[in-house]
């Protein structure tokens, strides 16, 4: 008896919730104007800026007809959202995308070619690393939104407890940046300094991913993909230099090894004072900072190769879809969208936005306009004018499977740099390029 | 049985056919759908209408990729090992349990409870139990030996090519035997009493009584461990992704090759980066190869003993 | 005294050693783990309230350690008493009984820590959940804990609060509606597919079918194909049907599970077909032998398929993903809500931790109220000719 009514009980609380949450149509019906759709990954306060960025554009005269609806979508699995909606032709009209993706979608002709809408007059608007990434075989097919880049961590506490500070002095951050190793023959040197292999400790720690090493081949002014986008250069001189010098820092015992399998990860290691120095980017400053006395931290500019300090650049872009009743033509939704896409990428807006959120403007206008607290995004802000473009490629994943584990072989020894990179130049030549 | 009738079958033709429509609809397109995928290129765009033809070419790709058999042989490995230790620690688990025990239920429970866990979250977990130095099993090392360099400080348990799967195999083990422990218990409810009574007049010692009864009569569910287990290793990802990455590397005869990349990870990469009819063909290679290694185990052993089928 | 008492007695210390180790520990990180969550639902949000919960902490660490020493010493008292009490006879019988206690709960510590972990981590603050333990290496309750994480995963933080009323569409967006929308989800698919599943199962363990094996053995080679290979093309055909977005399209292509059928049948397998022919012979109908025979012998396993079809639905971030319409908040589930939270490049592992802990409620209920069936009930559904 007890058990039937546990199932009435079950089956009663089944029929409520299907009540609760069966699908009802709650899509708001415009004022009368036309919506453009735009999936963003976004959070909150970035949504909340957006919106009202939105707001004043609508409110110009020319745009009475047009509205912008943001759409969040996970960042997580965005690819895979946008590539299966556009198979089946339910993409936006616009939508805000990982600056590697870019590529995929102008050579699968998804996304417009934005020198139609006259783009390259305002190209020059836009910080030059971050702009290269939407530049596919000669056309500009996106614009960045958003952009980032990582700079030289390092842990004061224990610069001091090295004897490289005097730990009775008053902070001064400038004796730090002092030190602070300018070139990678300077992290040699002062590296056994930092490094208590009987601790944990290391001066310095690196995670083996291509994205996080563009900054050592950025610093030896080495390509992994020629301007052209056409050939695989990371056989060349300057890439071989480049990974010989990573391995040189982990033979020598000032690289932790943060890069083998199930290692303490850099980002770990600097938390708990056992890496000194790591490469890290602007999202980690707030959630460090909020560490308190657990965590004595400053931010430097990355050691210079022959190249001069440099770094990579990560971020995303946005681009504008082809119509979906007329793929052939430039149609009115694509030139309000582009309007759309500029007015919210302008100097103006870029401060608003950079401002309220800390984050580093893609806009050179707004470049000097900006005014941080946190001194630390100042240098992220000097950091990322020296970046280097990233490779453009149609698969930045793939290309990562194929270089990734040379380079470990490298590191680890097992392979001589020389013949372990014109591998991966092979591989990614006639699997990615060719 | 009953006797074979035109009314038996359209009973079992109602029972099967709720199973059969969603089977019929939703997975019958997709398999061959997708088995016509594997002969064609990369698309120009993303319509799936401007599919470019290449025949046998994906096939020829994979022949000749090192990295796919590499693959393979890592997948193989894995099922070799964590078939066996998965079916040994659930079969313990279920004939520890299986006595009247003050407290079964709780135990019961508690080793089933990591099944519902998140395969990243343990993952995670486990990475941070191996990790070198801070790591528990280092520490416990180190405390134990008093210190110095040793093998979980550098290069550490999943650090090094020799032990990082195990260790990968290991954690999931550990996460999965509950499941299998739950289905052995389950079936040996199922066997009647009276068959052991009648091996104690016998006088079969309690060894005998497990390989000559036991066994064989949770055949069924061994074998669902077997095959089950087989489909997990083909299709293991997630643990890979969130441990190890597929490392660490390894140089075999001058290729690079990761020591942890199963079959599964290669070809979720190819599949994430877009690549379905690749990918495609890479999944019906791996069917082709289980297919035909399950066939020939099946000749094998179907020849030694014929009376395995007998329950059936 | 005989040598065989001498060595009994010394391997009764030595056992009880361990035990007393086992209970002090455990009993300790218990008390802890209350006395941590107790201090994080008394003090407030942002740093100043980890702190205060700081504080509730130390204060409370000669509490813990007197509550685990009084739990401690009345288990030894038990067990010691007990062991005196019992005849000369059962005493190897009482160590191998405590010996296995020992192996078993080393084996539920083992099998249960990471589980113990994530409840953990999903109290510590942003940054310090990559903080290590300097000294004892198991002791991994955060000393100031915070409920910021599972407040954040909520929305009900300070800063969403601040956030303001967005429109009345996007203020559906949260938490709530994700759960409920993944809840109809998951009942509904894990109910389908047992009942379908156990039966195809009974037609291919215990009726006669033309081709049965044949089909059978087709299925399970439709298995060893990655299930993601099938997303794209039953993306399209549910696009076709009109089904984008729908709740329907979150579970009908997955309804078929071939693994629920295997794990059944496999099971079938071990019930003798005499009960069949027995309930036959008193005249049962094809249902009833199905109802009243099959599924009460099968209710463990049934309930297991059930269990693991609930979760895996109640997880499946991919597909729900490629068939979420995300301007309809109905059509949002639980995963890939939680991924609209969680930012672009921060993984904040305490963020994803206490998101996993809410995620596991609907299933920790359902074990619970399972358990009596499919654990317990093994015992007593039994058959014994």
């Amino acid at each position: 008896m007890k058990e039937k009514h546990w199932l009435i009980i079950a089956l009663i609380g089944y029929l409520a919730l299907v009540y609760v949450s069966w699908d009802s149509s709650v899509k708001v019906s415009p004022d009368g104007r036309l919506f453009l759709t735009f999936w963003h990954t976004y959070n909150d306060q970035e949504e909340q800026v957006l919106r009202s960025i939105i707001k004043k554009w609508e409110a110009l005269p020319e745009n009475a007809k047009y509205t912008v609806r943001p759409v969040r979508i996970p960042f997580e699995g965005h690819k895979e959202k946008i590539r299966t909606a556009l198979t089946v032709g339910q993409g936006p009209d616009m939508a805000r995308v990982d600056w590697s993706f870019v590529c995929e979608l102008a050579r699968k002709n998804a996304a417009i070619d934005l020198g139609l809408l006259g783009f390259d007059k305002i190209a020059d608007q836009y910080l030059k690393a971050p702009l290269k990434s939407c530049y596919v075989d000669g056309k500009y097919h996106g614009l960045p939104d958003q952009s980032n880049c990582v700079a030289f961590f390092y842990n004061r506490t224990l610069f001091k407890e090295a004897g490289l500070i005097d730990k009775n002095a008053a902070p001064d951050p400038q004796e730090y940046l002092k030190v602070l190793p300018k070139t990678w023959e300077d992290l040699k040197k002062i590296g056994p300094k930092l490094t208590n292999k009987e601790k944990g400790q290391y001066a310095f720690a690196m995670t083996n991913t291509l994205w996080w090493n563009l900054p050592f081949f950025n610093t030896f002014g080495a390509r992994i993909i020629s301007e052209d986008g056409k050939k695989c250069e990371l056989g060349s001189e300057e890439a071989i230099k480049a990974v010989e010098m990573m391995a040189e820092l982990h033979k020598e015992g000032i690289e932790a090894g943060a890069w083998r399998a199930g290692a303490i990860t850099p980002e770990q290691g600097f938390v708990n004072n056992k890496y000194a120095m790591i490469f890290m980017g602007p999202w980690n400053l707030a959630r460090f900072s909020g560490l308190g006395a657990q965590l004595d931290f400053g931010v430097g500019l990355i050691p210079a190769g022959p190249n001069g300090s440099s770094t990579n650049v990560g971020g995303t872009d946005v681009v504008i879809f082809k119509d979906r009743d007329e793929p052939e033509k430039l149609t009115e939704r694509i030139k309000f969208s582009y309007s759309f896409l500029t007015f919210f990428t302008n100097a103006q807006n870029q401060v608003e936005w950079c401002q309220k959120l800390n984050q580093i403007p893609i806009n050179m206008g707004a470049y000097d306009l900006v005014k941080f607290e946190d001194k630390n995004l100042g240098i992220f802000m000097e950091q990322m004018k020296l970046a280097g473009a990233n490779p453009v490629v149609k698969d930045f994943g793939l290309m990562e499977d194929m270089v990734n584990p040379e380079i470990e072989a490298i590191l680890s020894g097992q392979k001589q740099a020389s013949e372990a990179l014109k591998i991966a130049a092979e591989k990614i030549q006639t699997r990615l390029l060719d | 049985m009953a006797i074979k009738t035109t009314k038996d079958t359209s009973v079992a033709l109602g029972f099967l056919s709720p199973f059969m429509l969603f089977f019929g609809v939703f997975l019958i397109f997709p398999i061959f759908y997708s088995f016509y995928l594997s002969f064609f290129g990369t698309t120009s765009d993303y319509s799936l209408a401007n599919l470019n033809f290449v025949g046998l070419d994906n096939y020829r790709t994979i022949l000749k990729d090192i990295q796919f058999w590499w693959s393979l042989f890592v997948t193989f490995m894995y099922a070799a090992i964590s078939i066996p230790l998965g079916i040994t620690v659930s079969m313990a688990l279920a004939l520890l349990l299986d006595n009247k025990l003050f407290g079964k239920s709780f135990f019961r429970s508690a080793f089933f409870l990591p099944n519902v866990l998140d395969m990243l979250v343990v993952g995670v977990i486990w990475t941070l139990i191996y990790a070198p130095k801070f790591g528990i099993v280092a520490r416990l090392w180190t405390w134990a030996t008093g210190g110095g360099e040793h093998f979980f400080n550098v290069p550490g348990i999943l650090g090094d090519p020799s032990t990082a799967l195990l260790a990968v195999i290991i954690a999931m083990t550990l996460k999965g035997a509950g499941f299998g422990m739950v289905l052995l218990l389950a079936a040996l409810q199922n066997i009647p009493g009276d068959v052991y009574e009648a091996a104690d007049i016998d006088g079969a010692n309690e060894w005998q009584k497990f390989w000559l009864i036991t066994i064989p009569l949770l055949r069924p569910i061994l074998g669902f461990m077997v095959i089950t287990g087989l489909i997990g290793s083909l299709n293991a990802f997630t643990e890979i992704y969130a441990m190890t990455a597929g490392g660490p590397q390894l140089v075999v005869g001058g290729e690079t090759v990761g020591s942890t990349s199963v079959a599964g990870y290669y070809l979720f990469k190819q599949f994430n980066a877009g690549n379905y009819g690749y990918a495609a063909a890479i999944s019906y290679m791996l069917l082709i190869i289980t297919l035909v290694i399950t066939g020939v185990q099946q000749k094998i052993a179907g020849k030694k003993n014929n009376d395995g089928g007998k329950r059936k | 005294m005989t040598p065989k008492t001498i060595g009994r007695t010394l391997l009764f210390l030595v056992l009880m050693a361990i035990m007393i180790f086992m209970v002090f520990g455990i009993s300790g990180q218990i008390i802890k783990y209350g006395i941590m969550v107790f201090a994080a639902l008394s003090s407030g949000e942002g740093f100043a309230g980890s702190e205060n919960a700081a504080s509730i902490m130390s204060k409370a660490d000669n509490l813990i350690a007197s509550l685990s020493v009084i739990i401690t010493a009345l288990v030894s008292f038990f067990i010691v008493k007990k062991y005196i009490c019992s005849i000369e006879r059962v005493r190897w019988d009482f160590l191998r009984r405590m010996f296995l206690y020992e192996v078993l709960m080393a084996g539920v510590i083992l099998v249960l820590f990471p589980f113990f972990w994530m409840l953990c981590t999903a109290f510590k603050p942003s940054g310090q959940e990559l903080v290590l333990a300097e000294g004892n290496p198991f002791d991994i309750i955060p000393n100031s804990p915070t409920l910021d994480n599972f407040r954040r995963v909520l929305k009900i933080d300070s800063e969403s609060k601040a956030m303001g009323v967005i429109d009345p569409v996007e203020n559906k967006k949260n938490f709530g509606t994700y759960f409920l929308n993944s809840l109809l989800v998951s009942t509904t698919a894990a109910f389908l597919v047992t009942l379908f599943s156990s039966m195809a199962a009974y037609v291919f363990s215990k009726k006669p079918l033309p081709y049965k094996k044949n089909i059978f053995v087709f299925l399970l080679a439709t298995m060893m194909i990655p299930g993601m290979m099938f997303m794209v093309p039953q993306f399209f055909m549910i696009c076709k049907m009109g089904m984008f977005g729908t709740k329907w399209a979150m579970f009908l292509p997955h309804l078929a599970s071939v693994f629920g059928v295997f794990m059944l049948k496999q099971f079938m397998d071990t019930i003798p077909d005499s009960l069949l022919e027995a309930a036959q012979i008193d005249g049962a109908s094809e249902w009833q032998v199905f109802r009243v025979v099959i599924i009460p012998l099968s209710i463990p396993i049934i309930l297991t398929l059930f269990l693991l079809t609930f979760l895996s639905n109640w997880s499946n971030f991919l597909w729900q993903l490629i068939v979420t319409d995300f301007e309809n908040p109905l059509s949002i589930t639980l995963p890939v809500g939680l991924a609209l939270f969680r930012g672009q490049y921060v993984s904040e592992l305490g963020l994803i931790m206490s998101a996993s802990c809410f995620s596991i409620v609907p299933v920790a209920v359902l074990f619970l109220f399972a358990q009596r069936y499919f654990i317990e009930g093994m015992t007593q559904g039994a058959v014994k000719e």
